[in-house]
């Protein structure tokens, strides 16, 4: 612009502008305020035995870290290209070094999404992952809960809380005219059943974790079959599968000494016996009401061949999203930490971009007044280089080596 | 606003007078980043300090290739260490403060995500966990 100001005579203060004096205290800050979350991860990660390294545990993808890294730097330069070009008075050039920013910036992010799914999927999430096998199945017993809840809500009509809904599950899919709707309330019964069974057993601190897992397993392939002598059973059925026990690779001995341990503590196997392939297996559970009016249930492995089946009624697919998440000791620290560190970074980011749409909307109208611009927020996205280049190693190299 | 810092900023200090071969620093830094995967990648065979303080090394170095280039920071007055020193200090200060906790803390750590760890098998910490107020504790202290 031709109206300019002259240069003052005399320049007071120090020898730089305030935008940028303003921009690097504002970076002085900034590195405060990141060591602060840097110091608590290195504390807390020294402060918990057995924080968690495993990648295929956290699932940190150090592909991803390090591109990013890579993309991050070359962005950087990109921008200090700008800022020279600015200087040059070559705007043009300028303008094009930004978009290139610009498009690494998203392209940061995207990588920073792909990430951030993985984690969601694996719900590696803060307050989500179970600590001890405890948690775990106490998770997946509020899972379930949750489910013969929301569906009871759904299924049965009226206004009545659903803990007397639940009860009035069997009568409504006796009174109900709709086939559709008396099924999924018949399934619902089976289900309910099968889930208090489990949560009484929960109580009673007698479930352990493998156990809990088989339990999940056979909930998840409840079902009800028909068979051609006219008999139905209800159980968790396996058709065509070898079977995956979880003894697999223990050999025989021992797996005869652990069932026979079942027996002996009266506790009744759940696990899946060796058959061939082409039977199907189905866990016939009988509930027999004692003399002291206690109710038992004995279940029993029942080997059946192709043949014999008439029809097959799935039940437990409404729960087979449910299942029991790896216990993961100091997870939700993890978690936490991951989140906020990359969290913040990713809104670091955010904000550099939107401080690059500004003179890129000018277009072929940058001009020099938009060089104080260029040259303030490159040096916040600088900022925001720098911290990955810490954040890359402290949580992906690393965890694990120290 | 932004005319006058404009004009001010390009005559005292003029950025062209201190030519820097960006792109250079830019390899520097790219070959820095493959030094610090290429450690992941060998990290069995060198010892793990080693591999921990060498990332860190690499990291700092990029961070000094950024500041004393890419901020400029080399070509500034001495204002630059009445903004950086500061907090720098505090910074470290803050991870000195918060020491105490994570190496010199007088208490053993007794949270349930320690016997998992420290238990041999998934199973006998879940026993330990079941029977956690019961006399049955003693027996599985040892673990």
């Amino acid at each position: 612009m031709s109206h300019a100001p002259a240069k003052p005579a005399v320049h007071m203060g120090l020898p730089l502008p305030n935008s940028k004096l303003g921009m690097w205290l504002f970076l002085g800050t900034e590195i405060m305020f990141f060591t602060a979350f840097i110091g608590t991860y290195i504390v807390l990660y020294f402060g918990s035995p057995g924080w968690p390294t495993d990648n295929n545990i956290t699932h940190l993808k150090i592909w991803a870290g390090g591109t990013n890294t890579f993309v991050l730097l070359a962005s950087s330069y990109f921008v200090v290209v700008a800022h020279e070009a600015m200087a040059a008075k070559n705007y043009k050039k300028a303008w094009n070094f930004l978009a290139l920013t610009m498009t690494l910036a998203f392209l940061f992010l995207g990588i920073k999404g792909i990430e951030y799914k993985g984690k969601f999927d694996h719900h590696i999430l803060p307050g989500q992952i179970p600590e001890t096998s405890l948690q775990a199945i106490r998770q997946v017993e509020g899972k379930l809960e949750g489910y013969v809840n929301e569906t009871t809500d759904r299924l049965v009509p009226g206004d009545d809380p659903v803990h007397i809904k639940l009860l009035n599950v069997s009568t409504e899919a006796g009174e109900t005219k709709d086939p559709d709707k008396k099924r999924q309330l018949d399934d619902l019964g089976l289900i309910t059943a099968e889930f208090n069974r489990f949560r009484a057993e929960v109580s009673a601190n007698t479930l352990e974790l493998e156990e809990a897992q088989q339990r999940i397993e056979n909930l998840h392939h409840l079902a009800v079959v028909k068979l051609k002598d006219g008999r139905e059973i209800t159980g968790a059925y396996f058709p065509e599968e070898p079977p995956k026990d979880a003894h697999a690779g223990h050999g025989e001995a021992e797996g005869e000494a652990k069932h026979a341990h079942r027996r002996e503590t009266g506790d009744v196997s759940l696990h899946r016996p060796e058959v061939a392939k082409e039977t199907r297996l189905i866990l016939e559970s009988n509930s027999n009401t004692a003399e002291d009016g206690s109710v038992q249930v004995s279940h029993q492995w029942v080997v059946l061949s192709p043949g014999d089946v008439e029809e097959v009624h799935h039940v437990g697919e409404g729960v087979e999203h449910i299942h029991i998440q790896s216990v993961i000791p100091y997870g939700n620290l993890f978690a936490s930490m991951y989140f906020l560190m990359t969290g913040f970074h990713a809104i670091h980011v955010l904000v550099g971009m939107t401080l690059f749409v500004f003179p890129l909307l000018r277009g072929s109208r940058l001009d020099a007044s938009w060089a104080d611009w260029v040259e303030n927020s490159g040096l916040y996205w600088h900022f925001v280089d720098l911290v990955w280049i810490f954040l890359f190693p402290l949580l992906y190299i690393v965890p694990g080596n120290i | 606003m932004s005319e006058i810092s404009h004009d001010t900023g390009s005559h005292a200090h003029d950025d062209t007078h201190h030519y820097v071969n960006y792109f250079l620093i830019f390899i520097a830094l790219c070959i820095c980043t493959g030094i610090s995967v290429l450690f992941d990648v060998f990290k069995g065979g060198i010892p793990k300090s080693a591999l921990v303080f060498g990332v860190m090394a690499v990291a700092v170095a990029k961070a000094l290739f950024v500041m004393t280039y890419f901020m400029h920071l080399k070509f500034e007055g001495a204002w630059k260490f009445i903004i950086l020193a500061p907090t720098a200090i505090l910074a470290v200060g803050l991870m000195i403060a918060l020491a105490p906790d994570m190496a010199m803390h007088y208490y053993t750590n007794d949270a349930p995500q320690v016997k998992w760890v420290g238990g041999e098998h998934a199973e006998e910490v879940a026993e330990t966990e079941h029977s956690e107020h019961s006399e049955h504790q003693h027996e599985h202290g040892g673990h």
